[in-house]
């Protein structure tokens, strides 16, 4: 490659991250400028580029419609499993329903909401696990799970329920498979219509107000921040504060934390997992 | 040393197996190539933390085997492999006392998750 091209590929590469830095926060950096310029070869060939040069192009007249829309796509396109790190799923099971039907009446409906939900894995384990918790614990208990992402490929799969062979092999245990999916005759999987009229997608910009999205009980936001620099985590953490019922759980990647973020929640102490509940009265300092 | 026994009739598969757990320290398979040939072995009393199990096989199948190891009283988790995936069938092998079931071909990520979920081993060496 010569300099002037490889000036020239620098400078798209710089071009499309800012666009996307500044529309969904995620950051490229030079360690993963590589996986930028596949995705965007690819975006080219789905949009009948010969190139990322020309693909660059046509960007500098507008990114709009379903060019952006792909491009939004491929910057959250991350890969995930059902009861991706199980220890999380574990301690939601024995720490934070407990904790939280311990405080409600009977019928208690919990509202979860799985903050960048991708193709709807997570916000699945969580009902599957939670149907089985309800014949299981004493208190009868209902819930609700709002699962969000700004992606309306990954929002499509994930409203639909269904997955490949490989994607229900990934994480789900067999007998929960053939429990609470349903095989059509393409050889996929769907989930049951009893545990997907529990769940909805909605298309949510972390960068954007939540107020529309409603109150929740517990919040997972796993490995999200994590794409963001200090002061948007510091501004995210604060408006999804906002949604998270006093007492309530916020539940973050295991490589995460709240240390220097935020004052208005306490860390539970579970194996494995990071979890934090929120104070019933928030922090001064913090606020 | 975790000891598996890998039970399939293709040598492929057992080669297979045995490269997608290579980077993994301290396991030791021991071979069979039928459902009476991994029931000799069990007879003998060697002792396995894992069973990994094939469906269809000559002398004796992997449904028969299954039968034939939980009636003895065999205990550690015995895994199916197969190319099978009706839930019908799938709940019939849980059933019977399958700890698992996976899909062939699977990939190093499926086969490490059902270990770990029916041993509670984990294999933080396999890449």
């Amino acid at each position: 490659m010569s300099l002037n091209v490889e000036a020239r590929d620098t400078e798209i590469l710089k071009y499309f991250s800012s666009y996307i830095e500044k529309e969904v926060g995620i950051i490229y950096s030079d360690h993963n400028a590589f996986q930028l310029r596949n995705r965007l070869e690819d975006i080219a060939k789905m949009m009948g580029e010969a190139s990322i040069h020309s693909l660059f192009t046509t960007a500098q007249k507008g990114i709009t419609g379903a060019f952006k829309q792909m491009l939004l796509d491929v910057a959250t396109n991350n890969e995930t499993s059902f009861f991706r790190d199980p220890k999380v799923f574990r301690a939601i099971e024995q720490t934070v329903l407990p904790a939280l039907l311990e405080e409600g009446g009977e019928n208690k409906e919990l509202k979860i909401w799985s903050a960048a939900s991708s193709t709807g894995q997570e916000a699945v384990s969580l009902a599957i696990l939670l149907e089985e918790q309800k014949a299981k614990v004493k208190k009868p208990f209902g819930f609700r799970i709002v699962g969000s992402d700004i992606s309306e490929r990954v929002l499509t799969k994930a409203r639909e329920g269904i997955y490949t062979q490989l994607e229900v092999q990934r994480g789900l245990p067999a007998a929960l498979m053939i429990k609470y999916f349903t095989k059509d005759e393409r050889d996929r999987w769907c989930v049951r219509p009893s545990i997907r009229q529990k769940m909805e997608f909605r298309k949510q910009n972390l960068k954007e107000s939540f107020t529309q999205i409603g109150k929740f009980g517990i919040i997972l936001c796993r490995n999200v921040l994590i794409y963001q620099n200090v002061d948007s985590k510091k501004e995210i953490l604060d408006r999804v504060s906002e949604q998270l019922e006093p007492g309530g759980f916020l539940i973050l990647g295991s490589g995460e934390s709240l240390i220097g973020l935020s004052q208005d929640y306490h860390q539970v102490a579970v194996d494995g997992a990071v979890i934090y509940r929120k104070k019933q009265i928030p922090s001064m300092a913090a606020a | 040393m975790f000891k598996i026994l890998l039970v399939d009739d293709t040598k492929a598969v057992h080669a297979f197996v045995k490269d997608l757990l290579k980077s993994a320290k301290d396991i030791q398979f021991t071979d069979a190539f039928n459902g009476a040939e991994a029931l000799e072995i069990v007879k003998r009393g060697e002792k396995f933390d894992l069973v990994l199990l094939d469906w269809e096989m000559p002398v004796k199948t992997g449904p028969e085997c299954l039968n034939d190891l939980k009636a003895m009283g065999f205990s550690s988790p015995i895994v199916m492999m197969t190319s099978k995936n009706s839930p019908d069938e799938i709940a019939h092998l849980l059933e019977s006392g399958a700890a698992e079931y996976m899909l062939k071909p699977f990939t190093v990520d499926i086969l490490k998750e059902k270990i770990e979920y029916v041993c509670g081993q984990v294999f933080p060496n396999v890449a």
